[in-house]
């Protein structure tokens, strides 16, 4: 009896919040009553324009479920900007793959089975892969990251991407982003359009591979500048035409970033340039200059893990 | 039995106990109104150091609630805390990073953006300066311009709008005085070579002032497809073809002064002038020629192609005395002519051109109408005489010809179209009736 009487007053009907406005707005927050069908991507799509936002709207929350008639607050500016912490601020490692075969015959190439087994790693231990958009906006302190975000990267032309990379990504919903050279796509063994815009239409950010900068040899240093200026600027226009997606990402080609063509980027509007200098990018970093940690074949599970660091201690009280 | 309810009784206390200590927490805070909730997040947020967020759950109560005086003083209270405390960190990484203490340096300005996300200054030491402290800068100094700074720094002036994208700044665009730019680091091999760009210009200059202007225009020309904003080549290059362009115009070659006038800049104050110059003279020279091909057909007796290109002349130039003269010229001869060999229509048509004062004109021109007239007459006599043998179609040719003469003859319309309308009802009158 006393134990029913306990029971009772706990599942007790709860008091009315007579004192809550019905549906409100500012410039940080909307708020919303939600209805039968709402989830929380449901609210970030309509309210965030992005419904891998939901994430921000249940944290915000402090809440796993929504039920209807409850009262949502829905933040739109971030929660905790650049990942600052009073213990330290957050880092997104961004992983860079050059090779993958079934069969490698090359130590640097990874194999489809190590690239899954470094998938299912991540999905299991918390980590999140997110868009170029998304790292572009957690960089200007316009957007939050969830704590354990990653970026996912291959820098190639060649039909892994699409025969054994793409397939993986999906399997574990991760998003990824790839970086080809426009001049190599439709070549013998190379990606096609329709393949790039398949994987683009499913999730998978593109950017420009750029060509190796070489001395100018014979014809005139202005139209040696002008024929490189322009395999920067004309994907500008393929891009969209083909992939119906900007072109705003750039992966220097020797992996390492040069002021000249950083210039020329900012120049035709490009928002970020990938390098492949190892390490995790705090929301400081040069947008031009983002670090990525090559990720090769002969990397074992521990060599992996390194390469994933996703915040960095310091005394920010 | 009794034993039994008794131990159920005292296990189930304390199973209930634990079970619902989640559940009443969980009960609490749902029975917690919405804006208190958010408030209590506040100060806990506050207290933890964690400014930002405590804005964020106060600004949220203020919203979720009716106006609570409390959170609202709090707010205002908060965010002057926000302000003085990211000022006192932001200057102390100031003073750090002067003293080249650049990690301690950037352990302040995280602070300061954490405590203030819109403090640009923190935010631009972390982005900027302590991203590549060696990096060298330039402060822009008053006359500054991105080719004045590319040329001290590269040597090389085609470089300035490298320095103006590399710092995310149009090229085009003035620049404030005070102003740091950051310097781009680039490989000496897309550096032009300053010795072939001042030797260009040296010989430019030494081409225009031997008054050799085509040279002059090439060289500087050459320095220009390297540099396009280059400023003194530009000068010389304009110079050199305004000048080659009068020199031209001397020559009367005005279709090669016009194109090199319309190379030069479009902002020179000489070229729209130069333009309008050389294009009046070709319009000149365009007419004389007209002119001499005039008098040529005047010269051979040819006075319908004389006729011709006069009207053509006097279309363009209204006013022009010598096309005037050739057209009353050939227009009388040949007007005359004609009226001698009694075709007096075709000569009314050339004297009607010709000024009417021109010699005596006028007579001829009334003489050839008289004779037309009479001619006219004669004719519609003769058709009268045909209508009166019930000749119509006779009667209606004849008096169109009495019409071509003079249009205007009092009688011979009204009876031809009488007689038209004779000869139509004939005809009806002629054809098999119909069952």
């Amino acid at each position: 009896m006393l134990g029913l009487l306990v029971l009772a007053g706990c599942t007790g009907r709860i008091m009315p919040e007579t004192d809550l406005v019905k549906s409100s707005a500012n410039p940080r927050f909307t708020i919303v009553t939600a209805s039968e069908n709402d989830t929380f991507e449901s609210l970030a799509r309509t309210h965030l324009k992005d419904k891998r936002q939901g994430w921000r709207i249940a944290a915000y929350n402090q809440t796993e479920t929504i039920k209807k008639g409850q009262r949502i607050i829905i933040p739109k500016v971030p929660i905790r900007p650049g990942g600052l912490t009073v213990d330290g601020y957050q880092t997104v490692p961004i992983l860079t793959y050059l090779d993958m075969a079934v069969t490698p015959k090359r130590t640097e190439t990874i194999s489809a089975r190590g690239f899954e087994r470094q998938l299912a790693y991540l999905s299991e231990n918390g980590f999140t892969a997110v868009t170029l958009n998304q790292l572009y906006a957690f960089i200007n302190l316009r957007g939050d990251l969830p704590s354990q975000s990653i970026v996912i990267t291959m820098d190639t032309t060649q039909r892994w991407a699409f025969d054994l990379a793409y397939p993986v990504l999906k399997k574990y919903g991760m998003r990824g982003a790839l970086f080809f050279n426009i001049h190599q796509v439709g070549q013998q063994g190379n990606l096609t359009w329709q393949q790039l815009a398949e994987m683009a239409a499913n999730g998978i950010d593109m950017g420009l591979h750029g060509t190796a900068l070489e001395a100018p040899a014979k014809e005139s240093l202005a139209d040696y500048l002008k024929t490189y200026e322009a395999d920067l600027a004309g994907p500008k226009k393929i891009f969209p035409k083909r992939l119906k997606l900007p072109c705003r990402y750039f992966a220097f080609a020797s992996g390492k970033s040069d002021d000249l063509t950083i210039a020329l980027l900012k120049k035709h509007g490009y928002r970020a340039g990938f390098t492949r200098q190892r390490g995790s990018n705090p929301f400081f970093t040069d947008a031009f200059a983002l670090k990525r940690s090559v990720i090769h074949g002969h990397y074992d599970m521990q060599k992996f893990r390194r390469n994933l660091t996703a915040f960095r201690s310091m005394e920010l009280r | 039995m009794k034993r039994y309810r008794l131990l159920i009784i005292a296990l189930s206390v304390p199973l209930c106990a634990a079970g619902c200590r989640s559940m009443w927490q969980d009960m609490t805070k749902r029975m917690t109104p919405l804006p208190i909730q958010y408030r209590q997040r506040a100060v806990a947020h506050e207290q933890a150091g964690e400014l930002q967020q405590a804005l964020l759950a106060y600004e949220a109560s203020q919203l979720l609630g009716p106006q609570n005086r409390d959170v609202t003083e709090a707010i205002s209270s908060l965010k002057k805390t926000i302000s003085k405390l990211s000022q006192e960190t932001y200057h102390k990484g100031l003073e750090l990073y002067k003293a080249g203490d650049f990690t301690n340096a950037r352990q302040a300005f995280l602070k300061t953006v954490r405590i203030n996300p819109a403090h640009s200054a923190a935010r631009h030491y972390l982005e900027l300066n302590l991203q590549n402290p060696s990096r060298a800068t330039y402060k822009v100094r008053r006359g500054d311009s991105f080719i004045r700074i590319a040329t001290k720094v590269f040597d090389d002036p085609s470089k300035a709008y490298m320095i103006a994208y590399f710092n995310g700044m149009n090229p085009k665009k003035p620049l404030l005085t005070g102003t740091v730019l950051r310097l781009p680091t680039l490989d000496p091999a897309i550096l032009l070579p300053k010795s072939n760009i001042k030797s260009l210009l040296v010989r430019a200059q030494e081409a225009f002032e031997a008054g050799a202007f085509e040279q002059a225009a090439a060289l500087s020309g050459k320095v220009l497809t390297e540099i396009p904003d280059h400023a003194k080549a530009r000068r010389l290059a304009d110079e050199s073809r305004i000048s080659l362009g009068m020199q031209l115009m001397e020559q009367e070659r005005f279709n090669q002064a016009l194109v090199r006038f319309k190379a030069v800049s479009a902002n020179h104050q000489l070229r729209a002038q130069s333009i309008l110059m050389a294009q009046r003279e070709l319009k000149r020279q365009a007419l004389a020629k007209k002119i001499e091909i005039a008098q040529g057909y005047l010269d051979r007796s040819e006075f319908s192609a004389t006729m011709d290109a006069a009207e053509e002349i006097l279309a363009q130039h209204p006013d022009n005395v010598n096309a005037r003269e050739m057209l009353n010229l050939a227009g009388y001869a040949s007007g005359k002519a004609l009226l001698e060999k009694g075709q007096e229509s075709e000569a009314i048509e050339r004297l009607k051109k010709v000024d009417p004062s021109y010699s005596d004109t006028a007579q001829l021109l009334s003489l050839a109408r008289a004779r037309t007239r009479a001619a006219a007459e004669t004719l519609y006599r003769d058709g009268v005489k045909q209508f009166i043998n019930e000749d119509l179609e006779r009667a209606i040719g004849t008096w169109q010809q009495a019409l071509d003469l003079n249009p205007n003859h009092p009688k011979a319309r009204q009876d031809m179209e009488n007689a038209m309308r004779l000869l139509e009802k004939w005809h009806e009158l002629e054809k098999p009736p119909q069952e």
